[in-house]
C-alpha cells in the first residue's frame, strides 16, 4: 500500500484504487483530491492563530480551510486560500 | 583521453573533508577581517569552492544560496570573459548582478580562479550582504521604484584584482557611490582575503597530494552528491505535489509550484506564477535556482555534503520568464531576498515535505516549512552626534523552524538552508544606531500548532534613543495578511507577520518610573497597523513592535501530548487560550497543571464540531 502521508493511504478496494484513512474510512477514488471527500470547514483567516492578521490588514481576503476524516475526525490537512479559490490538489500519487 | 584518477574511499573521505575545511577557513577569514556585524555577528554571507567548470563542489554552512549562486557567476565569466578581459592567475571578479548570479544587488559576489601550472583547476568564491551600494535611496528599499533603474546600481562581473594586485580604479569606482564607503571597503578587503586564503590552501593541498588527486576529489564530491541524491529519489514514491503561495506587495502575486518526482529526477514547474511586479519584490532565475537547491539540500540531502553542483544534475526547473519569481530585465529586485526568495522556498519546502510524508522510510526525516518570509526593516538618518547611520534591523531572520515528524521545530531557528545564520546582538544595534530595545524575545503563539509544534518566531519592540526622530523607517513585509508557512498533514500554519506602531506615547514617562513595558497594550498612545510596506518614521515618543513568523506544525494539534502543551504555556510559547482552542488542552494556570477531565471533554467537543462540518 502506498502512503500519501501519516494518515492517508492508497488501497485497493474491489479492484479500484481508493484513498483510505488510517481508521479504515474510504474517502474516495485515488484519482481525485482527497479533500473533495473530507469534511470541510472554512473560517476567517484569524482562526489559524492569534497572530494571524489580528489587525485585519487587507480586508480579510484570505480564509483558513480545514479538512477532516468523516470516519475518525482526524484533521487531515489545512490550507490557506483566497476566498472562493478552488481546493488545492496538493498530493497526487 | 586522460586516465581518470581513482581514489580509495579513505583518501576520498579525508580529502573531501579537507576541501570543506578549506572552504570554512575562507569563511572564518572573511568574518575576522570585516567590520560588519552583518557578516561577523549575523553571518549573512557564505563561501564556496567550485571546479574549473564552475560547479559548486562545497558550500559553507552560512546562507547556502550565497554559495550556490556563485556557480552561475562563474559560468557567466567562463562563457563571456575568456578572451576579453581574460581569466588569469591572480585575478578576482566582483559582481552584484542578480540577473547573472547575485541574489539581489546587495549580496555582492567575489570569485577567484585557481590556477596550477598555468591551468585553471577551480574557483574560490564568497558573497556577502552589503548595506549600501549607492542608488537613489539610502539602503536597499526604494518603494517608489518602477524598475531596476531606480534601485541600487547593478554591475556585471568586473575584474577587481588583476595578477594579484587590486585595481585602484575599480575599487574607487565600487566605493564611490556608497553612503557607507568605509564599511563597504572593509568588506571588500575581507572578501579578497577570504578568497586568497582559500586559493592558497587549495594550492597547498595540490602541492601536497598532487593535482590529479585534488581534481579527482572535486569530481568525486560532485559525483557522490549526485549519486546519493539519485539513489534517495529512487527510494521515494513517484508523484506530483503542488503548492501555492501569495506574495503580498502592491497587490497579491500568486506563486505556484507543481513538483513531479519521477524515478531519480525532480522537476520543479513554476508555471502559472503571476506576472512580475515593476520592482522591489521580484526574484531572478538565479535566485529561484539557488533557492530550490538550498531547500532540496536541506530537506532531502540533509545527510550529504553540500556539493550542490552534483545535486543540480538531478533537478530540472521549468518556469515562465516575466513572472514574479523569474523576472526579466528591467524588473527591480531590491528586496527579493525577503519576499520572492521566500515564496520559492515555501513552495519547494511544502512539496518536498509532502514527498517525504509519502515515504514510510523517510517520513521520520520530514520537516514542515520554516518561517515563510522576513520583515525588511531599514532605518536611516543622523544620530545624536550628527553622523549619518543606515542599517537593516535583521532580527526577523530568527524565524521558527518547521515542526519535525518526531519533534517540535526549533524556536527562533533562523531560516531554512542557513544553518550558520544568527542575529546581531541587541547591544550592537543600540551601540551603532539610535535605537533602544524594550524587548526582543521568542513570541508566544507564533509556532504552527500540531502534534509537533512549529518553532516560534521572534518579537521585538523598540523606540528611538537620544534623537528627536528616526526620519526614515522603511518596512516591507510579505505575509502580513496571511501566514506563508503552512502546516503539514493536518498541522496548522505558523503565524503571520504582525507590525504595529503606537504614536505620541507615554513610553518615556514609563521608563522614568522604572517600568519597562512588555506589550504595546501597556503603553498609552495612538495605535497604527501599517500595510505590508510603508516608508514612515519613528518619533521620540513613538513605539514600534513586530513579531515574525513561526514554523509550520505537523499532524493534528489535538494529538499533541497535553504535558507538552503545558510546558509551552509555562514557557510563554503558547497562550492558555490557544492551548484550549486549538490543542484542546485545558490548563489551570494558577497551579500550572493540565485539567485532565476538562481536556478530554474539550477534545471530544472539537471532534464533535468537526463531525458537523459539511462534505
Amino acid at each position: 500500500m502506498q502512503s500519501l502521508n501519516e494518515y492517508l493511504q492508497i488501497a485497493d478496494e474491489r479492484g479500484k484504487r481508493v484513498i483510505r484513512c488510517k481508521c479504515g474510512y474510504t474517502l474516495g477514488p485515488a484519482s481525485d483530491n482527497y479533500k473533495a471527500f473530507a469534511l470541510k470547514a472554512e473560517s476567517p483567516i484569524q482562526k489559524a492563530g492569534p497572530n494571524v492578521n489580528p489587525c485585519r490588514v487587507g480586508n480579510d481576503k484570505f480564509v483558513f480551510r480545514e479538512f477532516c476524516c468523516p470516519g475518525c475526525s482526524t484533521l487531515l490537512g489545512t490550507e490557506i486560500a483566497l476566498k472562493g479559490a478552488p481546493l488545492l490538489w496538493d498530493i497526487q500519487l | 583521453m586522460t586516465k581518470k584518477t581513482v581514489l580509495d574511499p579513505i583518501t576520498f573521505e579525508i580529502m573531501s573533508h579537507r576541501i570543506a575545511a578549506i572552504n570554512d577557513e575562507g569563511a572564518s577569514t572573511l568574518g575576522l577581517v570585516t567590520g560588519s556585524h552583518i557578516v561577523n555577528e549575523l553571518h549573512d554571507f557564505n563561501t564556496g569552492l567550485l571546479n574549473a567548470e564552475g560547479e559548486v563542489v562545497i558550500t559553507g554552512l552560512y546562507v547556502m544560496q550565497h554559495a550556490i549562486s556563485l556557480e552561475l557567476v562563474v559560468k557567466h565569466i567562463l562563457k563571456n570573459y575568456k578572451d576579453n578581459p581574460g581569466i588569469r592567475d591572480g585575478d578576482m571578479f566582483i559582481s552584484n548582478d542578480p540577473y547573472i548570479g547575485a541574489l539581489h544587488q546587495y549580496d555582492v559576489a567575489f570569485v577567484a580562479p585557481i590556477f596550477w601550472k598555468g591551468k585553471l583547476v577551480g574557483w574560490a568564491g564568497c558573497a556577502c550582504h552589503q548595506m549600501d551600494l549607492g542608488g537613489p535611496v539610502k539602503g536597499h528599499i526604494n518603494l517608489n521604484a518602477k524598475s531596476i533603474y531606480e534601485e541600487g546600481q547593478v554591475f556585471p562581473p568586473i575584474k577587481i584584482v588583476e595578477k594579484g594586485e587590486i585595481r585602484n580604479d575599480i575599487e574607487k569606482e565600487y566605493l564611490i557611490r556608497s553612503r557607507l564607503p568605509e564599511l563597504l571597503g572593509l568588506d571588500l578587503r575581507a572578501a579578497l582575503a577570504c578568497n586568497n586564503v582559500a586559493k592558497r590552501r587549495v594550492r597547498e593541498l595540490i602541492q601536497e597530494r598532487g593535482i590529479e588527486t585534488v581534481l579527482a576529489v572535486f569530481e568525486g564530491m560532485l559525483d557522490y552528491a549526485e549519486t546519493r541524491l539519485r539513489s534517495r529519489l529512487k527510494e521515494l514514491p513517484d508523484g506530483t505535489w503542488r503548492h501555492i503561495s501569495y506574495l503580498d506587495f502592491d497587490k497579491l502575486y500568486l506563486c505556484k509550484l507543481a513538483m513531479t518526482k519521477k524515478e531519480d529526477e525532480l522537476i520543479f514547474d513554476f508555471r502559472g506564477t503571476a506576472p512580475q511586479a515593476l520592482a522591489v519584490v521580484n526574484g531572478t532565475y538565479p535566485l529561484m535556482w539557488a533557492t530550490v537547491l538550498q531547500v532540496l539540500s536541506s530537506l532531502v540531502c540533509y545527510d550529504m555534503p553540500t556539493s550542490t553542483g552534483g545535486m543540480a544534475r538531478c533537478v530540472k526547473i521549468i518556469s515562465d520568464p516575466g513572472t514574479v519569481i523569474h523576472c526579466t530585465w528591467p524588473a527591480g529586485v531590491c528586496k527579493s531576498t525577503t519576499t520572492s526568495m521566500y515564496a520559492t522556498m515555501n513552495l519547494a519546502s511544502v512539496c518536498l515535505a509532502n514527498l517525504l510524508a509519502a515515504s514510510e522510510k523517510y517520513r521520520d526525516r520530514l520537516m514542515a516549512p520554516w518561517k515563510g518570509s522576513s520583515i525588511g526593516d531599514e532605518i536611516h538618518g543622523n544620530d545624536q552626534r550628527g553622523d549619518p547611520y543606515l542599517t537593516n534591523i535583521l532580527d526577523y531572520l530568527a524565524g521558527g523552524g518547521g515542526a519535525r515528524s518526531y519533534k517540535d521545530g526549533v524556536d527562533t531557528a533562523g531560516f531554512l538552508g542557513a544553518p550558520g545564520i544568527s542575529i546581531s546582538n541587541i547591544e550592537t544595534y543600540e551601540m551603532k544606531y539610535p535605537v533602544f530595545y524594550l524587548y526582543r524575545r521568542q513570541e508566544r503563539d507564533t509556532g504552527g500548532p500540531g502534534k509537533f509544534r512549529g518553532g516560534v518566531g521572534i518579537g521585538t519592540m523598540y523606540i528611538p534613543h537620544d534623537v528627536y526622530k528616526i526620519p526614515h523607517k522603511v518596512i516591507i513585509s510579505s505575509g502580513v495578511q496571511q501566514p506563508e508557512t503552512v502546516g503539514i498533514s493536518g498541522g496548522y500554519p505558523g503565524s503571520a507577520h504582525v507590525i504595529k506602531f503606537k504614536r505620541n506615547t507615554n513610553v518615556l514617562d514609563l521608563l522614568k518610573q522604572g517600568k519597562i513595558p512588555s506589550s504595546l497594550d501597556e503603553i498609552d498612545g495612538k495605535f497604527e497597523a501599517p500595510p505590508q510596506f510603508v516608508d514612515t518614521y519613528l518619533k521620540k515618543t513613538d513605539v514600534y513592535a513586530a513579531s515574525g513568523q513561526g514554523g509550520g506544525g505537523y499532524r493534528d494539534p489535538i494529538e499533541r501530548d497535553p504535558v507538552l502543551v503545558l510546558r509551552d504555556v509555562t514557557g510563554y510559547l503558547v497562550s492558555v487560550e490557544s492551548a484550549k482552542e486549538t490543542y484542546g488542552v485545558v490548563i489551570d494556570p494558577a497551579h500550572e497543571l493540565v485539567d485532565e477531565s476538562k481536556t478530554i471533554e474539550r477534545r471530544a467537543e472539537i471532534r464533535r464540531q468537526r463531525q458537523s462540518w459539511p462534505k
